[in-house]
């Protein structure tokens, strides 16, 4: 197609506009082809697409009501202009065109509570199904939970049971080192070796709190947002 | 892109570019202005152009030029306070998304 037979078959697709805005969009197509160059002629049309899409996009931006809901996108103008004519054609002017958007929502409306009950009858059906999978995952959090809390209280017991009996042993075998000084020197050092003990149950501690739970409570919000992800795109399509 | 420019964005950025050239402009000359920053099919600009103009924000007029009339399209006086009031909205629009993805962690 060339410059003549784009022109020629816009200004037909254009018919139904009034003439002065005819020509005015023609000569601006016209101009706009002259200000490009002959050496860009055909770049232009083939960017500018078709005729028809032209004309289409002109009569979507004259459309005053939907002016402000269309988007414009690398694409070009994408609205519901041609259901939108469509519906219009089909109901006429006058009294009637009143009542017929009234039954066409009506139905519409219908059709949406249809939808609603069939959802909900499927959400019961599958009632087996899904309620397997929810006791599931949340027996799962509820058994990782528990672990992790388990955890942390089986390091405290050690953490507190280690410090508690190295401290009492020591001031033992001090207090014994004058009376019995082989007990007290034997006392003194299973304290200090159990005071060890709690330094290492200390440092697991650390890791447990600074590491461990973080962790699992990590891992749990992920699946979560992983999820609720999946569900909003599933809701969406 | 992935961003959908509006309606409105749209015509501040077309009535900005207009608003360049002290003496107009004309059509081709601002679809490549536009089209230099923000990818629009060539058939999009032709109804902005007819919509400010119509809202009396876009006066044209016509100059020889080569041999032939040229359309130009020159900016308003409301025009330039319709611009002047995108400009300010947009700052505070752009400011406010540019903060929030300011404290995305890269």
């Amino acid at each position: 197609m060339n410059r003549l037979e784009f022109m020629k078959e816009l200004a037909k697709l254009l018919d139904d506009l009034p003439r002065e805005e005819k020509i005015e969009i023609l000569k601006y197509y016209n101009g706009y082809f002259d200000d490009a160059g002959e050496e860009n002629e055909a770049a232009i049309i083939e960017e500018l697409d078709s005729p028809a899409k032209v004309a289409a996009s002109v009569k979507a931006g004259m459309d005053e009501s939907t002016a402000d809901h269309v988007e414009f996108t690398e694409k070009g103008v994408d609205d519901g202009k041609t259901v939108h004519e469509y519906e219009e054609r089909k109901t006429g002017g006058g009294e009637p065109h009143g009542q017929e958007h009234g039954a066409s929502g009506q139905q519409r409306e219908r059709r949406n509570g249809w939808k609603a009950i069939a959802i909900i009858c499927l959400i019961l059906l599958t009632f087996p199904v899904w309620i397997t999978v929810l006791a599931l995952i949340a027996a799962l959090c509820f058994g990782l939970l528990l672990a992790a809390f388990g955890i942390a209280l089986a390091v405290i017991i050690c953490l507190v049971a280690c410090f508690g009996c190295g401290i009492g042993s020591l001031i033992w075998g001090i207090v014994k080192l004058f009376t019995v000084p082989l007990s007290g020197v034997m006392s003194i050092s299973v304290g200090v070796m159990l005071l060890g003990a709690g330094l290492l149950a200390f440092l697991l501690c650390t890791v447990v709190f600074g590491r461990l739970i973080p962790l699992i409570f990590r891992a749990m919000g992920n699946f979560f947002r992983w999820l609720s992800g999946r569900f909003h795109r599933r809701e969406s399509v | 892109m992935v961003f959908n420019t509006g309606a409105a964005l749209l015509d501040a950025i077309v009535l900005a570019v207009v608003s360049t050239e002290e003496e107009g402009t004309y059509g081709y000359k601002i679809t490549q202005d536009v089209r230099s920053v923000l990818e629009v099919s060539e058939s999009t600009l032709y109804p902005v152009l007819r919509r400010l103009q119509k809202e009396a924000y876009l006066e044209v007029y016509d100059r020889e030029y080569g041999g032939r009339n040229r359309r130009y399209y020159k900016v308003t006086g409301v025009g330039r306070e319709k611009l002047l009031e995108y400009c300010g909205q947009w700052d505070e629009y752009s400011s406010k998304i540019s903060k929030i993805f300011a404290e995305v962690k890269r």
